[in-house]
């Protein structure tokens, strides 16, 4: 067994903790995240199991890589490919000011690991800037894939439970627990507005209820016209009557294909939001470039 | 071996199953099930399924009675408690009579209605001819549609929970991956378990997937971890029953919202294996199969292709019939999945003369029905053939009304020359 020595504490997954550490067989730096196997509990917890099992499945330039994993008697310990930082710190040092080109670029790359995903029949089901990595050339990888889970065809009806507040698409904030890729390109969504407005959160909610109303204050309140079957979603609740803003004051800086492309990920019903493959194919991103080349 | 099975029989003993963590809950479900003569009767029994495969003797006979006379006492003490916890679980009750059927429910507005294609799509679509980025030289070949295959999928487009952009493309990735993860032939190489253990095995866990009402996706995956476990180390007889309810286990962590827990597989194996050893098995099991465990099961192929043969309900469960009883027939082990659910499509497309195996489905599948003939003999002669007395659970399931009573259908008559 390869011997791994923790360098330091990067952060916490949505379980466990994440170390930079360093294999001592070859000398490479990898990251390692703990999980805690107690006597008491159920073995293997469910989202490192299916955390593991999809990343042994899924290969692609744009997910991290998972190394290995070291199943010892009270804890589980799994490699991956060590990168520089997440989006979000990568954000926070780029103070309000991220190049179109750059935003372009990590967009498009975090689509490619997404179409990927999708292809494989695995839905991630936690897209935010904290889940995704970036590497020192510029790359973009998929991470953290404690909510991700396989679907069939037709899905099932899945937990509600999942996304970060700020990323959950508006179906699944009014409590569809049937959905399926829509879900991913929503989060994706946010983030592409996200990066072009220097690192500003797109739709920062306190709770559900108001997550919902800085949806619709920003999209406008779906009706059964442009959503059919939203107000069975919707219940008895009342929700203000907003209309939709317009689109040059939600993402100022992006270019009008930009904001072309932006629209159709953001649409609220999720069967005509588009998929990650339509988006890739969208005219906005002619000419990308990978990484910061 | 006969007798040895004759033996297991009398290991078979009636307790209903207990959610430690949900006692009322389970409670409150088993009596929805028992009170409604049309709900799909689910037989509460925990075996030791291959404990003292070898010498089931006067003692195992006394403590068999001894258990079941202080479970009947034990039953009825528990039967007033359920009375009693039921009033207060009726929201439950309405959310688990929806989970019984809901894999029948999911699939009735998948293949009987023809009503989803009614809205034209808004949205300008992409096709998916064009998916360069993420697909393989090979997998774009496949998925060009010649002229005379229909598009299964475009009708589906405006609907989100069909995943029509996808599915081409997944199919062709999942049939990549099958090949990767072929199991052999490797009872040559075990010299302590039998085709008839497996089969008494996956007949318990077959039974196990009712009770706990796991989805039917939950039950294959085990069945392949059990297989490629078994494929990668020796193992003795007395483990047997171990690694499938730990391969059960696994599969409900990766597949269902609320897996049962630890000790609810060691109270179904009646105590036979300590909770250290279900983990410790799970450990095992891991490593052995390189935690590779998302497998490409039969099940989701037989839905795509039930799919593209537009096929009823009924005759889906027909099919449906014929592969799960393919699971405990270790003749099938090595067949890809692919292969096996166009197969079972196939026999049933015959045994029900509801259609041919159309071009369509030559190109969904990627099989010729000559190619299929022999698989198709084999698992006609698999369904003629009477159950063995232990191992009804699959044949029992499949008669009753809620699954259109497929498995009273008539097999094919074998032609004598083939």
């Amino acid at each position: 067994m390869e011997s791994y020595e923790k360098l330091v504490k990067i952060g916490e997954g949505t379980y466990g903790t994440v170390y930079k550490a360093v294999n001592h067989d070859t000398g490479e730096i990898v990251a390692l995240k703990k999980v805690r196997i107690d006597d008491e509990n159920e073995g293997i917890p469910s989202f490192a199991l299916r955390e593991i099992c999809l990343l042994k499945e899924l290969k692609h330039k744009n997910i991290v890589m998972l190394y290995d994993v070291i199943h010892g008697n009270k804890e589980l310990m799994i490699v991956f490919e060590y990168c520089d930082q997440d989006l979000k710190r990568y954000c926070d040092a780029c103070q309000g000011k991220i190049d179109p080109s750059i935003v372009q670029s990590f967009t498009n790359q975090l689509l490619q690991g997404l179409a990927y995903c999708h292809s494989h029949h695995i839905l991630h089901r936690d897209i935010t800037p904290q889940n995704i990595l970036v590497t020192g050339n510029g790359d973009i990888k998929l991470a953290d894939f404690g909510l991700a889970r396989n679907f069939g065809i037709p899905v099932k009806s899945f937990s509600a439970e999942v996304v970060t507040l700020w990323y959950r698409s508006p179906d699944v904030l009014l409590g569809a627990t049937l959905y399926d890729t829509s879900i991913d390109i929503w989060s994706t969504g946010c983030i592409f507005a996200e990066l072009s407005n220097g690192g500003q959160p797109l739709l920062p909610g306190k709770d559900v209820a108001d997550q919902l109303k800085i949806i619709f204050k920003i999209f406008g309140t779906p009706n059964e016209q442009i959503w059919p079957g939203v107000s069975q979603l919707m219940k008895d609740k009342d929700y203000p009557s907003y209309n939709a803003m317009s689109i040059l004051h939600v993402v100022p800086n992006l270019n009008q294909l930009g904001c072309d492309l932006f629209q159709l990920m953001m649409v609220l019903d999720p069967s005509k939001r588009c998929t990650a493959e339509q988006a890739l194919q969208h005219a906005y991103f002619k000419g990308v470039s990978e990484g910061y080349t | 071996m006969a007798q040895l099975i004759d033996k297991l029989n009398l290991m078979v003993n009636s307790k209903g199953l207990q959610h430690p963590k949900a006692n009322s809950v389970t409670a409150a479900k088993k009596r929805t099930i028992e009170e409604s003569s049309d709900d799909y009767p689910l037989t509460s029994k925990k075996r030791a399924v291959l404990e003292d495969l070898t010498n089931a003797s006067q003692d195992t006979l006394l403590k068999w009675h001894n258990l079941k006379k202080q479970q009947t006492n034990k039953n009825n003490v528990e039967q007033v408690q359920q009375q009693n916890e039921v009033k207060d679980h009726e929201s439950d009750l309405g959310r688990i009579k929806t989970n019984i059927h809901e894999f029948l429910k999911c699939d009735e507005d998948d293949v009987v209605d023809g009503k989803s294609s009614c809205n034209e799509n808004e949205e300008s679509k992409i096709s998916t001819a064009h998916l360069s980025t993420i697909l393989s030289e090979e997998v774009q070949r496949v998925l060009t549609l010649p002229n005379d295959v229909a598009d299964i999928d475009e009708a589906d487009l405006t609907d989100p929970f069909r995943v029509a952009d996808y599915a081409p493309i997944i199919f062709e990735n999942m049939k990549q991956r099958e090949a990767q993860l072929v199991v052999n032939d490797y009872l040559e190489r075990q010299n302590d378990i039998t085709e008839q253990m497996r089969m008494i095995l996956i007949d318990w866990l077959c039974e196990v997937q009712q009770n706990f009402e796991l989805f039917h996706e939950t039950l294959y995956l085990a069945v392949k971890i059990v297989d490629r476990f078994l494929s990668a180390r020796v193992v003795s007889r007395d483990a047997l029953q171990l690694i499938g309810a730990t391969a059960m286990l696994m599969s409900s962590k990766i597949e269902e919202r609320y897996p049962p827990l630890v000790d609810d597989f060691v109270y179904i194996c009646d105590d036979a294996y300590s909770r250290q050893a279900v983990l410790d098995m799970e450990r095992d099991i891991c490593y052995a199969l390189d935690f590779d465990l998302n497998i490409p099961i039969p099940y989701r192929f037989l839905r795509r292709y039930g799919k593209v043969a537009s096929l009823s309900m009924e005759n889906l469960t027909l099919a449906r019939y014929i592969l799960e009883l393919t699971l405990q027939e270790y003749q099938f082990v090595t067949f890809k999945p692919s292969m096996l659910a166009a197969g079972c499509l196939c026999l049933a497309l015959k045994m029900k003369n509801c259609g041919e195996w159309t071009q369509t489905l030559v190109h969904y599948s990627g099989y010729e029905e000559s190619e299929l003939n022999e698989l198709v003999q084999k698992l006609n002669a698999m369904i003629a053939k009477p159950a063995p007395e232990n191992c009804k659970v699959v044949k029992t399931k499949y008669s009753h009304t809620v699954f259109y009573q497929v498995a009273n259908i008539a097999p094919l008559q074998l032609e004598t020359d083939v």
